[in-house]
């Protein structure tokens, strides 16, 4: 720590100077957003501005060097070895980190050790080496979900004011659900975003444009006028309309729903649950404040039972498919809408074999007229229809373990985490493809999206979309506690057997329900609903 | 020959009981070192598992309990006798090596049977008959359950739509979905048993062979009486080493259906490795390995008891 | 099954018609075998051929579906080769991941090879006795260590592994592939001792040598093929092994199978890397195959009958 504090009048004098021109750049984008065109501002921009010279190249090493922040001189982790675990996703996650990392090897002295695991392995890896004490990294990339295991054990290093407050680093840009709940616990930050999460709704508006299925729609005696759903029961009524329906010569199909048990189907089932189950006026969605699972309420039930009612009208085998699949398919043609996180939009866009390029519209979930109010058991109708955002997975941090004391590598990782998971670095990440969504205010600015392929217009409604859903009153931030994937590797073990028939929607979540209660009570009741309450804030 | 099956071996050295005398005098030892070395390194690597996997079957273990390990006496395993899934995927385990190895068996056979005759090309068949057994499982999960089978883009059921099914699923019903696994499975497999079975049979003395065809035999006859018994010893080998294989089914099964529909397809390995890596509960998971394990070692023993008895009468 | 209709021309019935007849039958049987022979030839191959195939498409060839010949019904596509060759890291990874596979694969092969001969024979040959144990409890012992779920003991393995600082070590992997692959190479040498006559044996020790050099020069030589069987299974084995590979590497000890895991992520799944890895780390199993083919059979023949 010493070092950096020596080194403090040259960070910062750095620091400033670049912020001065990253806010020159947030106003000429924010003036671009209204007059310029994004290309001609790029090109207009490009010569001097760092950040428009950095979203101009698709080069990772390139934009590590441009954007490269640090708080030290050159030269001030000379022989430390950060040991960094995260995702091993081909062409992102550490893939990308790596060469944006090399402009800060190169300028700190420090090296690098890779540590690259598969997604799916990657909570298991986690919990095997807190339990075991083999913890053999210092920065872990990980899920906001996570955090009850990570932080609720105590295995992580708070973040320092110098790093939290550097102006370089812009804290205040982060959107607020990131700021806390979100990276913070008992009042301390403890994680650097480096991505944003939720679920929003992608549809095909050029399947909901087409004037053969409208007058078929209304023939149909359809409810209200074609176009894109705005809640969940015109989702359902538009799956079972376009059963058998083509479009462009091939079939057309609704909703894209997810019923594998693999501990992912879940978040496309609570993306379901959303409207039917979060009240605004009760800040809990899975559990009661003392922790009674609401997976088997009616809410939660009809949103089963409307998934599996909609198996009859999906593609076939759309009870294996996982989000992979739904993914794949969307950008196939197959599907007319999707809940899905922030990546199918700019798979839409910038890979250049998507079959749906500029097909796709963006909003958040559909809503409901009607939602369930756990308090009084019934069923309210609100002046509105309910909306409830569902921040799903709650996006990947980086964390910095308590191992990297015993190996003397703080002070060099938190500088390597602010660097990564900096305002430029991060905008650009999201911009290229590199498994990240956007998290930082910074990040909706439509304009700049256009260098990696996304119309402005476009790219407007995608982000609009996602900010909103970041930003609404009624969100639901996903669920924090210790012991998120046993809660979700049981309720959907157990929901997905009414799939088949072999129980029915209620008897599979009083099921569920009763295994959430065995798993708190494992854990420890009382110390469950403290820590629950503390994750809703109340 | 008639104790090859169990390895109770026919001694070298005739008079085994003689330390005394001159030749044997350390016989002994030498005899103790060339199986000691194996003993050693599998005691020495498996001992510290196997104890501390006991001790955890007895305890509540969720890694991210900060409580750590509970000893919970026989918890764990009263919750396995009324755990549902647990007795699903024991009974999909059972349908797997009970369908599966019979089938994989009798194809290997017939095939090992054809590639014994004097064939042209008897080299190419060799080694293309190997070479589903080398890619790895988790890539025949993806390339065929996911690839080849896939409804929408498949060739598999766009063969079977040009044969006039229409929206083919290889997945839909519990039942088709472990018939699709067990053709990947086997797909997979049957070289290994091929391997072996093709091994067997040529090494089939040929002077009897011959006798028996001058004889007048008839091929079925041939078979039944001389070719099937000969072969029973490494068959009963290959079966059991497959057995083992197929009981702990679970990487094209995770690839594939992820044990759906709903649970139709969850095998006990499959189901630990949920429980156990997936959802962080050690203990639990532990303790169904126990039971696991205890179940396949009675199975194999009733293999070995009932097919080596029969390996004894023939020889 | 047809085995009956291979007999030799010429052997048995000489009347006429019988060899017409013995012909006839004879070009029926032929037929049929070459037909199954072949079309299982093609049951094995096309899923591999579809791999490879699928390794040159890119997104939209895959997307199209059906389509089986590049050049004809899809264009082919560098982006599969590309994408596990193409960059510098990329190359580095793939070439990290290969040696250390091979190495891994190959030394605990050897290992197991030489370890699981050596007990095949004493199994073979000498009454064991542990206690109440006998050797078919020996050989079932060491069968039994096959049995339990890696999920079962990938905690003990790890705490283990972490006081013996064996984590993300070559050293590591190889130890632990070496135990999984001796029960299956004890099993296959067992089978294949048993089958040679102890006479060879006995004469050797007559005229002086020691056990192990009877083993060594007169035993190791006839079962030589029957080592070779072993270790290809034992290499195949560890080649594709991913579940302890997993938990057990980071850094330094990570091998090709995690490399196909790789390739699926919540971004999608990329079929055209997928396959290419795949297709890669086939190949040199193949090579291996074709140069050992013959020693497979050959070795275990033995095996088979005394």
């Amino acid at each position: 720590m010493a070092e950096v504090h020596r080194n403090r009048s040259h960070a910062l004098s750095r620091s400033v100077s670049r912020r001065s021109i990253v806010k020159a750049a947030a106003g000429a984008a924010a003036f671009s957003a209204v007059g310029l065109p994004g290309k001609a501002y790029r090109r207009a921009l490009a010569q001097d501005d760092p950040r428009a010279r950095l979203l101009a190249t698709s080069d990772p090493e390139e934009a590590g060097t441009i954007a490269l922040r640090t708080q030290v001189p050159r030269g001030a982790f000379q022989g430390q070895t950060v040991r960094f675990q995260g995702l091993s996703n081909a062409n992102f996650h550490v893939n990308v980190f790596r060469p944006l990392s090399r402009a800060w090897e190169e300028h700190t002295g420090a090296t690098v050790e890779w540590i690259e695991v598969t997604q799916a392995d990657s909570y298991p890896r986690m919990s095997q080496a807190l339990a075991s004490n083999t913890v053999n990294f210092d920065i872990l990339e990980a899920s906001g979900g996570w955090e009850g295991d990570l932080l609720g054990g105590g295995h992580c290093l708070p973040m320092p004011d110098a790093v939290r407050n550097d102006p370089g680093y812009a804290f205040d840009d982060i959107v607020p659900y990131l700021q806390t709940p979100t990276r913070t616990w008992d009042g301390m930050l403890y994680g650097a975003s480096i991505d944003g999460d939720m679920h929003h709704f992608n549809y095909r508006k050029d399947v909901f444009a087409d004037a053969d299925l409208a007058a078929e729609w209304t023939a149909s005696g359809g409810q209200g006028a074609f176009g894109p759903p705005q809640t969940w029961q015109q989702v359902q009524a538009y799956s079972q309309f376009f059963a058998g329906k083509q479009f462009e010569g091939q079939p057309v199909y609704g909703i894209l729903d997810s019923f594998r048990v693999d501990n992912t189907s879940q978040y496309f089932f609570h993306s379901r649950a959303s409207a039917y189950g979060k009240h605004p006026d009760d800040p809990a969605f899975f559990f009661d404040l003392d922790m009674t699972p609401r997976i088997n309420s009616p809410a939660f039930v009809r949103a089963l039972e409307e998934m599996i009612a909609g198996l009859e009208y999906a593609p076939t085998d759309q009870q294996n498919a996982d989000l992979l699949q739904n993914l794949g398919n969307f950008l196939a043609g197959t599907g007319t809408m999707c809940h899905w996180w922030a990546d199918v939009g700019s798979n839409v866009n910038t890979s250049a074999d998507s079959l749906v390029q500029g097909k796709v519209g963006y909003a958040t979930l559909p809503s409901s007229p009607d939602v369930y109010n756990a308090q009084t058991k019934q069923w309210d109708t609100l002046p509105q229809p309910n909306k409830a955002p569902y921040l799903a997975f709650l996006g990947w941090g980086l964390y910095v373990m308590k191992a990297a004391e015993a190996e003397g590598v703080v002070d060099a990782s938190w500088d390597l985490v602010s660097h990564l998971s900096g305002r430029d670095v991060s905008a650009w990440m999201n911009i290229y493809p590199s498994g990240m969504n956007p998290w930082r205010e910074s990040h909706f600015q439509a304009p700049e999206w256009e260098a990696s392929g996304f119309p402005v217009a476009e790219a407007e409604e995608y982000l609009a979309s996602i900010r909103d859903s970041y930003n609404h009153p009624n969100r639901i931030v996903d669920l924090r506690i210790p012991g998120v994937g046993q809660y979700w590797g049981a309720a959907e073990a157990e929901w997905t057997r009414a799939v088949g028939g072999e129980v029915t929607a209620q008897e599979a979540l009083d099921a569920a329900a009763l295994r959430w209660n065995e798993i708190t009570d494992t854990l420890g009741r009382e110390r469950q609903i403290e820590l629950y309450r503390a994750s809703l804030g109340v | 020959m008639t104790d090859r099956a169990f390895g109770q071996g026919s001694s070298i050295v005739a008079p085994a009981a003689r330390p005394g005398k001159r030749p044997g005098m350390n016989q002994g030892w030498q005899r103790r070192l060339f199986l000691l070395p194996a003993v050693i390194l599998t005691l020495a690597f498996v001992i510290f598992p196997t104890l501390f996997g006991l001790y955890v079957s007895f305890t509540d273990w969720q890694l991210n309990d900060p409580a750590g390990r509970v000893f919970n006496g026989l918890d764990n395993f009263r919750g396995i006798a009324g755990d549902g899934r647990f007795w699903n995927a024991l009974r999909n385990n059972f349908v797997f090596v009970g369908i599966g190895i019979p089938l994989q068996y009798v194809v290997a056979l017939g095939l090992a049977l054809l590639l014994n005759q004097e064939i042209r090309g008897r080299k190419f068949f060799r080694v293309v008959f190997l070479l589903p057994f080398m890619m790895s499982p988790v890539a025949a999960g993806w390339m065929i359950g996911r690839s080849l089978m896939d409804a929408q883009r498949g060739p598999l059921p766009e063969l079977l739509r040009w044969l006039g099914f229409e929206n083919v699923s290889f997945f839909e019903t519990g039942a088709r979905a472990v018939a699709s696994l067990l053709l990947i499975d086997s797909w997979y497999s049957i070289p290994f048993l091929l391997v072996m079975l093709l091994a067997g049979l040529q090494a089939l003395p040929p002077e009897v062979m011959e006798a028996a065809r001058i004889d007048g035999a008839t091929g079925w006859q041939m078979f039944r009486d001389m070719t099937f018994p000969l072969l029973l010893p490494i068959s009963l080998t290959a079966v059991v080493l497959r057995a083992v294989f197929e009981f702990k089914l679970i990487d094209i099964i995770l690839v594939v259906t992820g044990g759906g529909p709903g649970n139709a397809t969850e095998t006990l390995t499959t189901y630990i490795y949920r429980r156990g890596v997936q959802n962080v509960d050690v203990g639990y998971a532990t303790a169904m390995s126990q039971v696991f394990l205890l179940v396949v070692i009675a199975t194999i023993t009733l293999i070995l008891a009932t097919v080596g008895r029969r390996v004894r009468e023939v020889m | 099954m047809t085995v009956g209709t291979a007999s030799l021309p010429g052997v048995g019935d000489h009347s006429p018609s019988g060899v017409l007849g013995r012909r006839l039958r004879h070009a029926v049987g032929r037929t049929f075998t070459y037909a199954v022979l072949l079309a299982w030839a093609f049951v094995c191959l096309f899923p591999i051929y579809w791999t490879f195939t699928t390794s040159l498409k890119d997104q939209a060839g895959v997307l199209q579906g059906s389509t089986y010949v590049p050049g004809v019904d899809f264009s082919p596509s560098r982006i599969g080769w590309d994408s596990i060759l193409g960059s510098e890291d990329q190359r580095a990874t793939l070439i990290r991941n290969t040696r250390n596979s091979l190495l891994i694969a190959i030394a605990s092969a050897s290992v197991a090879v030489v370890l699981g001969a050596m007990a095949g024979y004493g199994l073979a040959r000498f009454p064991y006795r542990f206690g109440p144990w006998r050797n078919r409890d020996i050989s079932f012992w060491f069968l039994s260590q096959l049995i339990l779920p890696p999920a079962a003991v990938v905690m003990p393995i790890l705490i283990l592994y972490g006081w013996l600082d064996l984590l993300d070590t070559q050293v590591g992997l190889i130890i632990l592939y070496t135990v999984v692959s001796l029960p299956i190479v004890i099993w296959i040498m067992r089978d294949q001792f048993n089958s040679i006559p102890v006479e060879l044996e006995q004469a050797a020790l007559v005229d002086g040598a020691t056990l192990f050099g009877a083993f060594v020069r007169i035993v190791i030589p006839i079962a030589a093929p029957g080592l070779v069987a072993a270790f290809i299974l034992s290499v195949i084995f560890s080649w594709n092994e991913y579940f302890f590979a997993a938990v057990l590497s980071a850094t330094r000890a990570v091998t090709l199978p995690l490399l196909v895991a790789t390739q699926v992520s919540s971004q999608g799944i990329r079929w055209w890397a997928m396959a290419a890895v795949a297709s890669a780390s086939i190949l040199p199993l193949t090579i291996v195959g074709i140069l050992l083919e013959r020693y497979i059979v050959k070795g275990l023949t033995a095996g088979a009958v005394k």
